[in-house]
């Protein structure tokens, strides 16, 4: 079970998404993990906004930014989206230079969020018998 | 099964399962039984998996073989070719099927000479292989997924969300076949995973018998009201005289299209097979002893 998003590159723009996990109790909190992820050593990150979205066919969505610090100097700016399907979460995020950088992207990052589903057969996931018994293409 | 190849064949315990060397040892290949194995994928992925790892050179596939074995569950087998430091190898894989986990048997050789029968070894084990899981127990079954709608799994069963979900909340959910005898504990399973109809208060109801190519049944269709908006809720239930297959497509009104997909899918279903008898009577013992010169 994955994310799944149409996006297209964007220079400058590192953009990730990956497996689902069993949705979270405190959805503000794992937005700010998700934001957090693979921090340099000895950097903190500052969250700057929150804001609550639907994805095109209704999923619901966090859209959180913020700014990666070390020694006082913002080194990353970063915007992650955190979904939740169902039972589930799944979460991409975008590590831009600077934040002007981000800033140019965030239109076709928002663009691209939007477009965030569930691909619950992803990785082998076994959705019924027939994936079990007619290989997929 | 496997005692009958025993007199002639070294059978090997492992912490997973067991292996089987033939007379003449492991020079002459050996075949490996990795037993309830986890996690259960897609057998594209599960073929795909083992292959990778066989770091075989210039490797070739035969197209996947479905099988049953002699227990109604379902198998499948492929013979893959390659090169291993410089030998011609041949490996046939199967991969016997439960509801949750796999056994895989895994057979090779690096006697050209003793290839074929070591596709029919493989075969015949992954025939023979009993899982003990038992016939009557809940079951998934085939059938032909609805086009464009996104399979969520629950555990043996799948909720299939429309194209436009959630913004269209309508799903059509396939229940596990269930055995015709019921017990308590399965009337308390199906109020706890599958008619869970909190919230939907059913106005007025109808029901139409359905007849499909394998199976025979009815549709019953609810009109009712879910947090005060209107729902269609429709039942279908049918049977084999073995089984039941049930499935519902719950929608808002303007979601009755549906009922169509519905239609489409309890059409297609096809029912669990039933258990045979071993092809002949006594295969491994021919196929396994022949092995020796």
């Amino acid at each position: 079970m994955r994310l799944a998003l149409t996006a297209p590159a964007i220079a400058d723009v590192a953009l990730v998404w990956g497996p689902l996990r069993p949705g979270p109790d405190d959805t503000a909190r794992w937005a700010t993990e998700v934001l957090a992820a693979e921090l340099p050593a000895g950097a903190r990150v500052d969250v700057h906004g929150f804001e609550a979205r639907t994805t095109t066919t209704g999923w619901p969505y966090d859209v959180v930014v913020g700014v990666v610090v070390v020694d006082e100097r913002v080194v990353q700016a970063r915007l992650a989206a955190c979904y939740r399907f169902l039972e589930y979460a799944g979460a991409a995020l975008a590590i831009a230079p600077t934040v002007d950088v981000l800033d140019a992207a965030r239109p076709v990052l928002l663009a691209a969020f939007a477009t965030g589903r569930p691909d619950w057969g992803a990785d082998g996931t076994v959705v019924c018998l027939r994936d079990l018994v007619v290989p997929r293409s | 099964m496997l005692p009958a190849v025993l007199p002639s064949w070294r059978l090997e315990r492992f912490v997973d399962g067991v292996g089987l060397v033939p007379p003449g040892g492991r020079t002459q290949g050996g075949i490996r039984i990795r037993d309830r194995q986890r996690p259960l994928k897609s057998i594209t992925y599960l073929f795909r998996d083992a292959a990778s790892a066989l770091a075989l050179d210039g490797l070739d596939a035969t197209p996947l073989e479905p099988l049953l074995t002699v227990e109604g569950e379902y198998a499948a087998c492929s013979t893959l070719t390659g090169t291993l430091e410089g030998h011609r190898t041949e490996r046939t894989l199967a991969f016997v099927l439960g509801d949750d986990h796999y056994t895989r048997i895994d057979g090779v050789t690096l006697v050209p000479e003793r290839f074929g029968q070591m596709r029919a070894l493989v075969r015949e084990l992954a025939h023979l292989y009993s899982l003990g899981l038992g016939l009557l127990r809940r079951r998934r079954y085939l059938y032909e997924p609805p086009r464009g709608w996104s399979g969520y799994p629950r555990a043996l069963t799948t909720e299939w969300l429309a194209p436009g979900y959630p913004a269209d909340d309508s799903t059509l959910t396939v229940f596990p076949a269930r055995p015709m005898i019921e017990t308590g504990a399965d009337t308390l399973d199906v109020m706890l995973h599958e008619l869970g109809w909190t919230g939907f208060a059913p106005v007025d109801a109808a029901t139409q018998p359905v007849t499909t190519p394998h199976l025979t049944g009815h549709v019953r269709s609810y009109r009712g009201l879910r947090d005060g908006r209107p729902r269609h809720v429709h039942l279908a239930i049918l049977e084999d005289g073995r089984f039941s297959y049930m499935s519902r497509l719950d929608a808002p009104a303007d979601g009755i299209t549906h009922v169509a997909v519905l239609r489409d899918l309890i059409a297609s279903i096809i029912p669990l097979p039933i258990p045979q008898p071993p092809e002949r009577s006594a295969p491994t013992n021919d196929a396994f002893a022949n092995w020796s010169d």
